[in-house]
């Protein structure tokens, strides 16, 4: 494996897969042709042709959207074709920063292949020009890549909260850091890919943070998420990216991402260019 | 300095979107590697024993089986051209010709050139970065009034093409040297932090760049200082100040912009809360615009 496989894993959807999912001639997500054939059984709901899955229009509206998309989600969920309900909101947007036209259970984001936005910081400690780097081991009951290595902090973002409150919330909760260090979190870049992971689509923006930490900061995780963390060289942060899939899949990107900016890969390595601008899928 | 509309996605505005339709594309050895012009086309086809032309295409014969024998061949054609002034600019450097960085070059062509015929051509920047209190100031040049391209706009201190036989890091040096006087112990710290890429209609033809940027800390007490006369003077800029050149002007050099933008959104200075951050970010690394074969 190389790193730049990590890039390939996660930039891997064939797009011809899917269908555009449209609210008012707007896209907002990416759903499976079987599963829009499904939808199709629900004409009060959806209008789905060869083309394109569409929102009736006479569902306008935020609550009258999403009662009528609960609906259906709820049905799909219950007949099996998809599983692990959280019970948690999203929002579905044309654009970030739009009002969101309708709220849906996370776990059918992928499903509808809504496009879904998370904060990802990098918590590192600087001694000199060396730099350390928090990971977390992600506990083993997780739906999504249980035990696999993470980040200090991440999180999808949920109906409601802006980046920033995000970001804070999922630093409390993850690694216990106090609101007052979370502020010095510094916006770096963002990350966008199209993965088909588990069958759907994980049509994803990662907005990405670092937090230089300060030496005797020991992170302790609050919502049972994170089994354990270790503070960890540049070096062998590569060494595991190389060797495999030990980190979580999109973990990896914000990694790789995190060593192009911080000089641990060279201009002349081996597929710097491609790894630099595979980081972004439109 | 330029008014119009105020914010960063004005700097993508300058150039207008490439039609590609309009271009055929450049074949070197079944690898597809640039953009040629229907007028430059037309030059080329008077080439015959070098160019073939078909629909879409301009190949280069394939009997010209080596870079030596494609470089050769080229360079012909590219004399012959400069006779009659349809090459401006001429460097007198070699750039390699390739898909992609890490690839063998398929020929080496004259660097004045490469716009005609749409190739990808690569170079290295630096930012050279002043502390200041817990934010940073950034050197800022401006290019000298004789230069070919760009005269007398906001450039950045080092930046360079990349010829090919020099490796980033020894160019980098050279630059450092030459044009902000930046002496080789100080310039090695210089540290690498991604690239930019770009796409744009020029005079010629059409410009591909991929430049990998760098940025290095300098003393308080540095002051840059050119020596090969390609810039007019230096400025030592606020973050605010460079911040409001881009939102409020076309004042930088467009590849430079493009660098100070990453250079903003690397020190968090524009962040998720610019209703622009998710279009400012893939706009600084456009997808290299070749056909894979």
């Amino acid at each position: 494996m190389s790193l730049i496989d990590h890039i390939h894993r996660c930039q891997n959807a064939d797009m011809g897969k899917f269908l555009p999912w449209q609210i008012d001639a707007q896209r907002v997500g990416w759903i499976r042709r079987d599963v829009a054939e499904r939808l199709a059984g629900y004409p009060t709901v959806f209008s789905v042709d060869d083309e394109s899955v569409r929102l009736k229009a006479h569902l306008a509206g935020f609550n009258h959207r999403s009662a009528a998309v609960g609906d259906v989600t709820r049905d799909l969920y219950e007949s099996g074709i998809f599983t692990g309900w959280r019970g948690e909101w999203f929002p579905v947007l044309p654009r970030f920063g739009d009002a969101p036209l309708l709220r849906l259970e996370r776990s059918a984001v992928p499903v509808f292949g809504v496009h879904g936005f998370g904060v990802h910081m990098n918590g590192y400690v600087r001694d000199g020009e060396r730099i350390r780097l928090w990971v977390g081991k992600r506990a083993e009951n997780r739906p999504i890549e249980p035990g696999k290595l993470d980040h200090l902090v991440a999180g999808g973002i949920p109906l409601g909260l802006d980046v920033g409150e995000c970001l804070i919330k999922e630093g409390e909760e993850e690694a216990s850091i106090p609101a007052a260090l979370m502020a010095r979190a510094r916006p770096v870049g963002a990350i966008r890919y199209r993965m088909e992971h588990q069958g759907w689509l994980r049509n994803d923006t990662m907005f990405v943070y670092d937090l230089e930490l300060p030496a005797d900061f020991t992170p302790r995780n609050n919502d049972g998420e994170i089994a354990s963390f270790r503070l960890m060289e540049l070096g062998e942060v590569r060494d595991i990216l190389v060797r495999g899939q030990d980190f979580k899949f999109n973990v990896a990107l914000v990694l790789i991402d995190f060593l192009i900016r911080h000089g641990a890969i060279a201009p002349d390595e081996p597929d710097y260019s491609d790894l630099a601008l595979g980081l972004w899928r439109a | 300095m330029q008014t119009g509309p105020a914010g960063f996605m004005r700097q993508f505005r300058r150039y207008p979107a490439v039609e590609f339709g309009r271009y055929r594309r450049f074949v070197v050895a079944d690898h597809h590697v640039g953009w040629v012009t229907p007028d430059f086309a037309r030059e080329l086809a008077t080439f015959p024993e070098v160019f073939r032309l078909d629909d879409q295409s301009v190949l280069l014969h394939d009997h010209f089986d080596s870079v030596e024998a494609r470089s050769r061949a080229v360079a012909d054609v590219l004399a012959s051209l400069r006779g009659r002034n349809l090459v401006p600019g001429w460097r007198d450097e070699l750039y390699p010709v390739n898909r992609r960085f890490d690839e063998a070059p398929l020929l080496l062509m004259e660097r004045a050139a490469t716009p005609l015929f749409g190739l990808l051509s690569y170079g290295v920047n630096v930012n050279g970065l002043v502390r200041d209190g817990a934010d940073w100031k950034v050197w800022v040049a401006r290019r000298s009034a004789t230069k070919h391209v760009d005269p007398g706009m906001l450039d950045i201190i080092v930046g360079g093409g990349l010829p090919y036989g020099i490796s980033v890091h020894d160019n980098l040096l050279k630059e450092c040297a030459e044009e902000a006087g930046i002496p080789p112990e100080v310039a090695r710290h210089a540290s690498p932090v991604g690239l930019v890429t770009m796409v744009i209609p020029a005079a010629e033809g059409l410009r591909i760049g991929l430049q990998f940027n760098f940025d290095l800390e300098l003393p308080a007490d540095f002051t840059p200082r050119n020596t090969d006369g390609e810039v007019a003077e230096f400025q030592l800029w606020s973050l605010d100040e460079l911040e409001r050149s881009l939102r409020e002007t076309d004042d930088f050099m467009f590849d430079v912009a493009l660098v100070n933008l990453d250079l903003l959104i690397r020190l968090g200075r524009i962040g998720p809360d610019d209703a622009d951050y998710l279009d400012i970010i893939p706009n600084l690394r456009p997808a290299i615009p070749f056909v894979r074969s």
